[in-house]
């Protein structure tokens, strides 16, 4: 009989906890956030590219700042909310006319930010851990009209390195290549995956904009960092030449930056880097706040002769940064000749 | 509650004898009295089956009573009951349902009286019994034969069972892995485990359902002769032969021709197949009386082309989800240049790109043969083999190795060449023998069953090719999906598994005044040899073909530094090849019980006993003595160690009550343990994965330096191959004695990915189940049945990673907690926040146990059987059912870092939840009616009708947002738009963050499950897909002629699965999830990374010093989403997608028959 009892509170526990059934799942207690990110960066666009239309920038998808057309660049940096992350990028960047047709090969397209041509990622933050807060210079460069890389095929069918003619802004094949009696005018792209995804047209070329703080230098310095953004040079020389004293170099034989590892690259992608300043001394020694006024002269040569573009009455404030581009094409004499432009950053 | 408890120990109290449910046979008993009700000792009681004459033969004992076990179930029966001085007493044409005790009481009139002869004429009630105790069901050569089924398996009369659910052969909400069954008998269970059934991996069923003449589903026997699942017990019993010769040829067909072409009102027609099944099945007397046999022979054929989606060619990829574009998969200038490469430059042919079919083919043959040797004594050996081949196409998966993007299989972005495809072989031949002996002039019983089986299971390339000794390749094409792969399938290089399963079952019944009592054993013996050789050739990705010609051609035209973006192999690091990892193991599983049926108490029937089965290992294993040694936070692991020894006990008891003594209501239920056993794959694991056999290379860091490497990364064909032992000192290029595999120049980021052990106390499967039912006689002949089950684990797997170090940190804007980064260090030290507890190894997989979980059901079901001809069954069940683990898996890692272990807490804490094999609401009905007219036509018609809720789900992010290695976050939804941070889901994506949030707003607003948990958690597959309606028919059509006492019929059968589907192409159809990874995780605000504290992640490169990055520590940044749209850019609406597979489609079947 004791035995029997035991069983009857046996089946009848089981019917018990049967009946009462229905747990919940085994989880904890949620935490959400309780206000939206406080995160943002910020952003300037500068329209580097020759032929395009006035421009706008679309950070996240929403305009910011106002219309920049080319040679010009918006004033300032625009707070933006971003959303950081470490590894995969996720601030969409993109510029669309202000008119709404961009033209050449990308038409009424959008230019997108695109870390590689057969990629469509958003823009990665470059140094991740001080996203927030971070500036950045979103510059369109290339032209219109600047190609969808071409794949070229050997005799065997097989995959050729294409390259790129500087003089004519077109692409050809290695056997095109070897036709060349002045190889130096051609650069190797590459090969060149099938299906890219690179739309031809301008792209971007952003730089994060890392300078000191003021305490930083000494009361005759400043920063200034040189960009040749002129997609068909091959070299470009830049200066600072003082009224009296010493030049200062900006650049020797600088390369297009959209270049990749020293070569030319067309083919790729945006790309986002940070491009260094370096420190130069803009105040007079005997009268250290007192600017030095400059002409800053670029040439596509060392001797500087012809000057292709000269900019006089230059100056610098002690203690700020500065990026000093030089845009447009070599060889033309239109609105798309050589400019120069100097951004102060801080 | 508490009429509930009264009620329960009312019937208890009130409870009386039972007896056995048997597993192969049936049981004859009753009492014999006279007229004045004296009981009669020592009358004869003779049954004959009379399809055989064969004759089981008692004697009424003191009490009167008489028993008959071992009966062969079905009949007809004839039963002569004889005594000195009185009338014989004679019963006809009864049936006996398999493991049914039938009870026939009679009455003998003295011979002096002239009373009429007593000729009876019955079958008992299927449910309506005194043996029927616990929830269970029983099919019959009637339903086998009349019930729809195309796909003529028996699952599709095992599911009709109330309690099963809407997946693959599960019951009651248990994994499809806990069920064991049985043919004659014998253990036919796939008890390895890669699929609930042998033959499962290559679409074939076990045997042919000709050959079947029951099939009984036991949920919650109180019967102790039955054991080994803690889900359901299926039994089945061939047919046997008769003393007529009696036969059926048969042929089925059907195609893509012969199916639906919409769904819901749209156009999409199914690939084509061709399906053929066709065989024969003759049984006879060998000699009358004495000797049967039977024997059935079915062939079953199916192609299907092997490319059912093209890649289409010169289409722009330019905008999300587009398909691969232009050149690489241009057939004439892509693969079609791969191939020419392939064998032109590297002499490798890789085989076809253009189509070609998948073959799946099954032989089946069963041969028994019954010898009546006495009146005492039965023999039953049965023979069968099933041989079943199935081409497959190669796995998508990347083993230890990241996984290539839209995997290998053919969609419209990938065509892999046919090299890669695979032939999964499955084999299985088995002996079984079984005597039933009625000793001692029916006060004893015996039944020995005595068994074989061998189970051969191996890898061709498809085709029949043998495989390729090569490297995988994969080739990711424009879109970033795969384009193509070839060489063999990343797990099929030496794969194999052979193993064995000896059975000896021998029960021993004593048949005492009201008691019988039961001692028997039952015991198997498993040897098992599983050679899995995964990535053993190694695996190569690289991102376009432009990349992998210039890495693989010798001579390339271009000098080039190109290198795969994934390289990858395991290498076998043991003497002896890939058998040296395949060590042979056995196992024992014994079981000892003993039971009481008492009958003793009037109406009343009960049932106990107690049952103890002990696992047990035969083999040594090689101990790991390195990862043994290892302290993970204080767990030490076992690698090569076997659970300990140890018996497990099941107690149980069950009642049978009349209530009114009439079998118009009888109440039965009863509790007790079951004990199961493991699939044993789970212990293979532990044997294979020991962290000796194998060690491992995954790079995918770019550009790879062959010199420095020292592995052979540029492309070739013949893979890479250690020296014995002497596979070590990757990065430094000198290759050495292992002298310690922990040497941390050997294989990086860890020695190996993951080892597999199993816990000390480690035990097998056991639940807790109870009954409680109701069954009544109801108007008009109605039977109507009520019927509770409640069980509770004891013993429940649990998988964890003891490698895990505890959680560094809660996710912020979450709340969940968040475990260290992936460890960034090429040595295998140990990073600052790192999430390894050991950098030696990467998961430690402890397969241990838990007893949270719990299952249980609520059935009402009508059951009418208007004749032999006519019945109708229709039943609805509830069922709830939650669980840790769901036990479905065959590689625990798999399991443990899959969606299957969906969670919040971690991998290693996945709490109770609802039940992976869950359908709550599931509405069940059959019918057979059956017509004989004009002297030679007969029509039957058959239906079945399930409805049921769809399957449930696990709404997961896409991404690892708590960093614990796995993608199996549950997601939490949010309640408003300040708990997500959303960001565009790339730069094609025009939506601003706001836009987005009002996208995933809406969508959690129509789907009904996510906007009630807004705020919480998703749960582990707590989401379902809509309800679900399947109505199948059948006609069968008979012309037959009796030609001298023999009938001879040919029969035309049509099948038609999914009827409603026919009627309207927007019914019948199942619908699936849209999308189960809601939100793709991208990152945190803030990195979340493991290194040095102190020490930038990126170096100082381009960053003026000064201003290198932050130390790295757990994150404080709330994880970054994003909400995708469709591929074809618009926004996502709504939560469920009709599927297009032939589940939402009608199929018909048509077949003829010749039965004599």
């Amino acid at each position: 009989m004791k035995n029997m009892q035991k069983y009857i509170s046996i089946v009848s526990l089981s019917f018990l906890v049967g009946l009462i059934g229905c747990q919940d799942a085994d989880l904890p207690e949620a935490v959400p956030s309780t206000q939206a990110s406080s995160l943002s960066a910020n952003f300037r666009l500068v329209n580097a590219s020759p032929d395009a239309p006035s421009l706008d920038l679309y950070i996240n998808n929403s305009k910011i700042g106002s219309s920049a057309s080319f040679g010009t660049f918006q004033s300032s940096y625009t707070n933006v909310p971003i959303t950081n992350n470490g590894v995969t990028g996720n601030t969409s960047i993109n510029a669309k006319a202000s008119g709404g047709t961009i033209g050449g090969v990308l038409d009424a397209k959008n230019i997108i930010f695109r870390a590689t041509n057969t990629g469509t990622g958003n823009f990665q933050a470059i140094d991740q851990a001080n996203v927030n807060g971070a500036n950045y210079s979103v510059f369109v460069v290339d032209t219109i009209k600047r190609e969808v890389p071409i794949r070229t095929l050997n005799a065997t069918n097989f995959p050729d390195i294409t390259y790129y003619n500087t003089l004519t802004g077109k692409q050809i094949s290695t056997a095109e290549y070897n036709a060349l009696t002045n190889k130096s005018v051609a650069v190797p792209i590459g090969l060149v995956p099938g299906g890219t995804t690179d739309a031809g047209g301008p792209r971007f070329w952003i730089s994060q904009d890392i300078f000191r703080v003021p305490a930083a230098f000494n009361a005759s310095q400043a920063e200034i960092r040189f960009l040749n953004t002129v997609s068909n040079s091959i070299g470009i020389w830049a200066r600072l030449k003082p009224t009296a004293g010493s030049n200062i170099t900006l650049a020797t034989n600088a390369s297009y930056f959209m270049s990749v590892a020293g070569g030319f690259n067309p083919s790729v992608g945006s790309r986002s880097v940070t491009a260094a300043f370096t420190v130069q001394t803009i105040a007079g020694a005997t009268a250290p706040n007192t600017p030095i006024v400059y002409t800053l002269e670029v040439s596509t040569n060392s001797g500087f002769s012809p000057i292709a573009v000269s900019v006089p009455n230059v100056s610098f404030t002690v203690g700020k940064a500065y990026s000093i581009y030089v845009a447009g094409l070599v060889g033309k004499t239109d609105g798309r000749k050589l400019t120069a432009a100097i951004i102060q950053h801080n | 509650m508490r009429k509930i408890l009264l009620l329960a120990t009312f019937l208890v109290l009130t409870a009386s004898g039972l007896f056995a449910q048997g597993i192969t046979g049936s049981t004859l008993t009753g009492k014999i009295t006279d007229q004045k009700g004296e009981i009669l000792p020592g009358a004869n009681i003779v049954a004959i089956h009379t399809p055989t004459g064969t004759t089981y033969g008692s004697t009424s004992l003191g009490d009167g009573r008489f028993n008959i076990p071992g009966l062969r179930s079905g009949g007809p029966y004839t039963f002569k009951v004889s005594f000195v001085g009185y009338k014989e007493n004679t019963k006809e044409n009864v049936f006996i349902e398999l493991g049914e005790t039938f009870v026939f009481n009679t009455q003998l009139s003295e011979d002096a009286t002239q009373l009429s002869e007593v000729v009876v004429s019955a079958a008992q009630d299927p449910v309506l019994n005194s043996d029927k105790i616990g929830a269970s069901s029983n099919f019959g050569t009637n339903q086998i034969t009349r019930l729809p089924s195309i796909a003529r398996d028996f699952r599709d009369f095992s599911r009709l069972t109330p309690q099963a659910g809407g997946g693959n052969f599960t019951f009651g909400g248990r994994s499809n892995l806990f069920n064991n069954l049985t043919i004659d008998g014998a253990t036919a269970n796939n008890v390895f485990g890669l699929d609930p059934l042998p033959g499962g991996q290559s679409n074939a069923t076990p045997f042919s359902i000709d050959a079947i003449q029951e099939i009984t589903v036991s949920l919650s026997p109180y019967d102790l002769r039955q054991g080994n699942f803690t889900g359901a017990g299926i039994s089945a019993i061939t047919r046997n032969g008769t003393n007529k010769v009696e036969g059926s040829a048969y042929y089925f067909s059907r195609s893509q021709n012969l199916a639906g072409k919409k769904i819901d009102g749209q156009e999409i027609p199914l690939t084509n197949f061709d399906y053929k099944n066709y065989g024969f099945r003759l049984g006879g007397p060998i000699i009358k009386d004495k000797l049967f046999f039977f024997m059935n022979f079915e062939l079953e054929n199916r192609t299907d082309p092997a490319y059912t989606n093209p890649v289409r060619a010169n289409k722009a990829a330019s905008v999300v989800g587009a398909t691969q574009a232009t050149d690489d998969n241009d057939p004439e200038t892509g693969l079609k240049g791969l191939q020419d490469f392939l064998i032109n430059t590297l002499k490798y042919d890789p085989g076809t790109y253009k189509d070609f079919d998948l073959v799946t083919n099954s032989k089946k043959y069963v041969m028994r043969v019954d010898y009546n040797i006495n009146s005492r004594h039965k023999l039953t050996v049965r023979g069968n083999i099933t041989n079943a081949i199935r081409d497959r196409e190669p796995s998508g998966t990347g083993a230890f190795v990241q996984s290539p993007n839209g995997g290998r299989g053919n969609t419209n972005n990938v065509l892999s060449f046919s090299s890669s495809y695979y032939r999964q072989n499955n084999n299985q031949s088995s002996v079984t023998a079984e005597l039933n002996s009625n000793l001692g002039q029916g006060r004893f019983s015996n039944n020995l069953v005595v068994g074989y089986s061998a189970f051969r299971d191996f890898r061709e390339n498809a085709g029949g090719l043998p495989v390729p000794s090569i490297p995988l390749v994969d080739i990711t094409g424009p879109n970033g999906q795969n384009l193509t792969s070839f060489g063999p399938d990343p797990f099929t290089p030496n794969n194999k598994l052979d193993y064995d399963v000896y059975q000896l079952n021998d029960f021993f019944s004593i048949f005492k005044k009201n008691h019988t009592i039961t001692v028997g054993t039952a015991n198997e013996l498993y040897k098992f040899t599983n050679r899995f050789t995964q990535l053993v050739n190694g695996v190569y990705r690289y991102n376009s073909l432009a990349e992998f010609y210039a890495d693989a051609d010798p001579n390339p035209a271009v000098s080039s530094t190109a290198r795969p973006a994934v390289y990858g192999i395991q290498t076998i690091t043991v003497p002896g090849g890939p058998d040296g990892t395949a060590p042979s193991w056995t196992a024992l599983q014994l079981g000892l019980f003993a039971q009481d049926e008492y009958t003793g108490i009037k109406n009343l029937k009960l049932t106990g006993g107690i049952r103890v089965d002990v696992p047990t290992y035969l083999t040594d294993l090689t101990q790991a003595t390195f990862y043994n040694g290892i302290d993970f936070n204080g767990d030490k692991v076992r690698s090569g160690g076997w659970p300990k020894v140890r018996p497990l006990i099941s107690p149980r008891i069950g009642f049978n009550w009349d209530v009114k003594g009439d079998r118009s209501t009888q109440v039965r239920g009863g509790t007790g343990v079951l004990t199961g056993r493991v699939p044993f794959v789970w212990l293979q694991n532990a044997v294979g994965n020991n962290g000796l056999f194998f060690g491992q290379v995954n790079n995918t860091a770019v550009p790879f330096s062959n010199t420095s490497d020292g592995v052979p990364y540029d492309f070739s064909l013949t893979p890479y191959v250690t020296p014995e032992k002497s596979f070590s000192n990757l990065e430094s290029g000198t290759p050495s004695l292992i002298t310690n595999p922990l040497d941390r120049n050997y294989g990086r980021p860890s020695v190996v990915t993951a080892i597999n052990t199993v816990t000390k106390n480690f035990k097998f499967p056991q639940v807790w189940r109870s009954n409680l039912a109701v069954d009544r006689q109801l108007p008009y002949g109605i039977v109507g049945t009520l019927e509770f089950i409640f069980t509770k684990d004891i013993n429940a797997p649990l998988l964890r990673d003891a490698n895990l170090a505890p959680s560094t940190a809660i996710l912020s804007g979450d709340g969940r907690p968040l475990f260290g980064a992936t460890p960034a260090a090429a040595d295998r030290s140990i990073l600052s926040n790192d999430r390894r507890v050991n950098g030696d190894v990467g998961q430690v997989i402890v397969l241990d146990n838990t007893n949270k979980g719990y299952q249980y059901s609520l059935t009402a079901q009508l059951q009418k059987t208007f004749n032999r001809n006519f019945q109708v069954s229709a039943a609805y069940t509830y069922t709830d059912a939650r669980e840790v683990n769901s036990g479905s898996f065959s590689t625990a890692g798999t399991y443990l870092n899959g969606v299957l272990n969906a969670n919040v807490n971690g991998i290693n804490g996945p709490g109770s939840s609802y039940a992976n094999a869950l359908t709550p609401h599931r509405i069940i009905s059959y019918g057979t009616y059956r017509i004989e007219y004009l002297g030679h036509l007969a029509t039957t018609l058959g239906f079945t009708y399930e409805g049921r809720s769809g399957s449930n789900f696990s709404y997961t992010y896409g991404g690892d947002v708590n960093s614990d290695g796995s993608n199996n976050d549950l997601i939490y939804i949010p309640a408003s738009k300040e708990e997500i941070v959303l960001t565009p889901s790339n730069a094609l994506d025009t939506r601003t963050p706001d836009q987005i949030w009002t996208a995933l707003d809406n969508y959690i607003s129509q789907d009904k499950y996510l906007n009630g948990r807004r705020g919480k958690y998703a749960e582990r597959n707590g989401a379902i897909s809509p309800w679900i309606n399947r109505l199948n028919l059948s006609v069968l059509q008979d012309f037959y002629v009796d030609v001298k006492g023999r009938r001879n019929t040919l029969q035309l059968s049509l099948n038609l699965e999914n009827a409603l589907n026919l009627f309207s192409s927007g019914a019948g159809l199942t619908k699936i999830a849209a999308r189960s990874q809601l939100l793709r995780f991208v990152g945190y605000e803030q990195p979340h990374t493991a290194g040095t504290v102190g020490a930038p992640l990126y170096g100082t490169a381009g960053i003026p010093s000064g201003l290198a990055g932050t130390p790295f520590a757990a994150t404080t940044g709330k994880p970054v989403f994003a909400f995708d749209n469709n591929a074809d850019g618009s926004s996502l609406t709504e939560s469920f997608i009709n599927s297009t597979g032939v589940v939402s489609r009608w199929q018909l079947q048509f077949g003829v028959r010749y039965i004599f």
